[in-house]
């Protein structure tokens, strides 16, 4: 067995942290270097220590042989420091971790790559920026802090931004911080700091006309609605502000408005308030910035299903409280105001996707019927215009709306269309609808694919008929339906969709099928992970061994015990080998889910 | 390739002066080196770099420089441990040592066509000679230029100093238009920028571009893949 006898560069004794490369001694007595490969004789180690360009461990500390071929980093945490608290982390919750242990007022942490210490540094440097971002110490105070975080990773695109700001936010400091920061990451560095440049300014929202006809001013209710839908956005993407800005979590409050100026319909906010933390300015700018660059047409942050459709509907509100109204804004940092610009309005649409068969239900009805709710699967339910098929006519077979009562879950075909906008938000156009027990047998072409949330698997044929009141039959299969109400339709509904489960990976195990990819890059889930990593080892992978490709590859920290549960909730697509308990295979399913996700990825936008 | 040099410096100011004006040979004439230098009958010190990788497989700050930056002599192992290590030439004489050194020593100009016979333009040699491994399949140099002495220098060690370039020049090494990229110790570097901050010294940006993070080790991991393809592309 290998042993680490010491590692590149110096103990920290008047410093908080060092970090390098490992060295282990092998069996033969010679000396590895854990980052190049480099084999040296112990001789020879013991003269480059002379020389200090490395240093020795008191005890030497074994390391498993699987470990050997690993490019370990070994991090030096000096315990008596000032800052060791901030650098402790719990060993148990670390990803890549190959061995914590103590040595001589020093903590070490070995980690299987740099990208493992990387996300050590990452989650230590947040905890940094809380701190400095959160206190009121004076830069002599607060320099040490930011050097600690220099030392973990000085090309932090956030670290560097509070560097520049708290070292005096001279133009010397700006370079240098700029400079520090990857390519990759600049935009991310530039955003911040002018955002914190811009933090000072007042943001405003003005109307005019419409609800503010009459000489200015709102009338309570649309008052009340407006600041509803404020709070609404601010609901929406406070998690993902805090996703992308974990060392401001606490901060992001509702947006401060600090005038409403009745008399002209106008909102004003702003982030500068009194006796207020470093953190809370900061989170109220960057939260004031999205809010002018969704009121701009610009990209909304990347939100879930769900928090997009409450965030969209709050726009709406905010955008178009009558069409009447016009309405305008102040970008920060401008003197003039600007109209806003609403998403749905937005030039730039990119493409449109074929039109694809649904099989689904309506589930609902909104606006004076201008709108109705399609569920077309288990976990899909789209709301489209009954009025605008997207080119400004009415869809085929909608007047039963008007005409009859009882048209809520029945079994239809809804032919609809996706369009992508250029800002990666999609709407779906209704082109017609066709109620099962009135047509016939026909068919479906295309259904939201169980692989990747938002994408749909399309250009097949799949029959589908009404047998009586009482049977749905879909392909070969039958499926029983009651009496028609919403937990009926839900019934045949997750029934349907278990089956097209089935009939898209059955497809995919033959390399069949085409998927209409999510609006949005697909974001990979636990399963996603496990299965783009198993694909690069041909679906059979020692489970350690896959948890660290998922660890480089993904920028992530997950364990073997997540990857083991990951299995434990797909029986269907996971196994473990029979023979050998510590390797993951994947079933025929989960080639099939493998392939259509590669499939789906390969296309995303 | 590149010339690779692996240096210590205490204070941040003595890195940023090696940063910028390149480094000097060390003149004490109790250190190690001169007295090799000495017994190998150099007239003055020496600054060493070493083609491909770094000789100190750890390090605390190391220095890349392109190819025609060095500009002196070039050897085909290093020097320093004729004297003490690299069999059987640390046997001889001072007499013969030295002798056999200046049949092994050119200019530098002479640098590309013997690089184009060792390592060669073949993948496995460029590849071995990158990771530091012995020459497959021969026991030094002199059978692939067969006007060089016979020492099977290649075969006789296990130490891949006797098989790696070395250039050495009177300094100052390297010149600052000739700095690729750079490495020093995380804490160092911290101290370096706060330095640049402190003293307004707006040139340090042009340097924080070339600075490779992760130490020496990283320095010569992270340039393995870009030397091998522009080797064998070239």
């Amino acid at each position: 067995m290998a042993s680490l006898i010491g590692f590149e560069g110096l103990y920290p004794i008047a410093s908080s942290i060092a970090w390098g490369a490992g060295a282990l001694s092998l069996e033969n007595g010679k000396v590895l270097n854990s980052k190049t490969k480099n084999v040296i004789s112990q001789e020879e180690f013991e003269r480059l220590v002379e020389k200090g360009h490395a240093s020795k461990l008191a005890t030497p500390v074994p390391i498993s042989d699987e470990f050997i071929d690993d490019k370990i980093v070994v991090a030096i945490l000096n315990n008596e420091s000032e800052h060791a608290g901030i650098l402790r982390a719990d060993a148990g919750k670390l990803g890549g971790l190959v061995k914590p242990f103590n040595q001589g007022g020093y903590s070490f942490l070995a980690f299987e790559s740099l990208g493992a210490f990387d996300q050590y540094a990452e989650d230590r440097i947040n905890v940094i920026l809380e701190r400095v971002f959160s206190a009121s110490l004076d830069i002599g105070e607060l320099q040490p802090l930011l050097r600690l975080g220099m030392s973990l990773d000085s090309s932090h695109p956030y670290l560097n931004v509070a560097w520049a700001i708290l070292s005096g936010n001279l133009g010397i400091h700006r370079d240098l911080a700029r400079a520090n920061v990857r390519e990759n990451k600049k935009l991310e560095f530039d955003e911040l700091l002018q955002t914190y440049d811009q933090s000072d300014d007042e943001y405003s929202v003005k109307y005019q006309d419409g609800v503010a006809a009459g000489g200015g001013g709102l009338d309570l209710d649309i008052a009340r609605k407006t600041i509803e839908a404020f709070h609404s956005l601010h609901t929406s993407i406070r998690p993902v502000l805090i996703e992308k800005y974990r060392f401001l979590e606490e901060y992001f409050n509702p947006p401060r408005m600090r005038r409403l100026e009745a008399a002209s319909a106008t909102m004003v906010f702003t982030a500068a308030l009194e006796d207020r933390s470093l953190a809370e300015k900061l989170a109220r700018a960057i939260e004031l910035r999205e809010l002018q660059r969704a009121l701009s047409g610009e990209q909304v942050m990347p939100l879930e299903a769900p928090k997009l459709r409450e965030f969209e509907g709050a726009l709406a509100r905010i955008i178009e409280p009558s069409p009447e109204t016009k309405v305008t804004h102040k970008p920060i940092g401008h003197e003039e105001s600007r109209p806003v610009v609403p998403h749905w309005s937005r030039s730039g649409i990119e493409t449109t996707s074929p039109i694809m068969r649904l099989l689904g239900f309506q589930s609902g009805l909104s606006d004076e019927a201008k709108k109705i709710e399609i569920c077309v699967s288990a976990s899909l339910t789209l709301k489209v215009s009954a009025i605008d098929n997207g080119k400004g006519n009415r869809p085929q077979g909608v007047a039963y709306l008007h005409e009859e009562e009882n048209f809520l879950f029945r079994p239809a075909i809804f032919t609809v269309s996706r369009t992508l906008l250029e800002t990666g938000t999609s709407v779906y156009h209704l082109n017609s609808v066709s109620f099962l027990d009135e047509t016939g047998q026909t068919h479906v072409t295309a259904f939201p694919s169980l692989v990747a949330q938002n994408a749909f698997f399309l250009q097949f044929r799949l029959s589908v008929r009404t047998e009586g009141n009482s049977k749905l039959r879909i392909g070969e299969h039958i499926v029983r339906r009651g009496k028609r109400s919403l937990d009926d339709a839900s019934a045949w509904m997750s029934e349907y969709s278990l089956l097209s489960r089935d009939y898209e990976l059955k497809r995919a195990i033959d390399h069949r099928g085409t998927w209409l990819p999510p609006p949005r890059p697909h974001t990979c889930t636990a399963l996603d992970r496990v299965m783009v990593a198993l694909s690069q080892h041909d679906g059979r992978c020692e489970v350690r061994a896959l948890v660290k490709l998922i660890n480089e590859q993904f920028n992530v920290r997950v364990r073997v015990n997540n990857t083991r549960r990951v299995q434990i909730q797909n029986p269907a697509l996971l196994r473990f080998d029979e023979g050998d308990s510590r390797v993951l295979v994947w079933t025929e399913q989960g080639r099939g889910y493998a392939w259509a996700l590669s499939q789906i990825l390969s296309h995303a936008t | 390739m590149y010339w690779f040099r692996a240096f210590r410096r205490e204070s941040p100011v003595d890195v940023l002066a090696v940063l910028k004006a390149g480094d000097s040979p060390n003149p004490d004439p109790a250190s190690i080196s001169r007295q090799n230098e000495v017994e190998l009958g150099f007239p003055s010190p020496c600054v060493y770099a070493y083609l491909g990788q770094t000789l100190e497989a750890f390090g605390s700050c190391g220095v890349v420089a392109t190819e025609s930056a060095l500009s002196g002599t070039i050897s085909p192992f290093d020097t320093g441990g004729l004297v003490n290590h690299i069999e059987p030439i640390r046997n001889w004489t001072s007499a013969e040592r030295r002798a056999f050194l200046v049949e092994y020593s050119w200019e530098h100009p002479q640098l590309a066509r013997l690089i184009s016979e060792y390592p060669g333009k073949e993948a496995e040699w460029a590849t071995n000679y990158l990771f530091g491994r012995r020459p497959p399949a021969h026991s030094g140099l002199h059978e692939l230029i067969n006007t060089l002495p016979s020492a099977a220098l290649w075969q006789s060690n296990d130490d891949w100093r006797a098989w790696i370039w070395e250039g050495r020049c009177g300094g100052p090494f390297p010149p600052l238009d000739a700095l690729y990229k750079w490495t020093c110790p995380p804490d160092t570097f911290a101290s370096l920028v706060d330095l640049a901050a402190t003293t307004s010294d707006i040139s340090f940006v042009g340097l924080i571009e070339k600075y490779v993070r992760g130490g020496v080790s990283e320095l010569v991991e992270s340039l393995r893949a870009e030397q091998l393809e522009q080797w064998l592309a070239s």
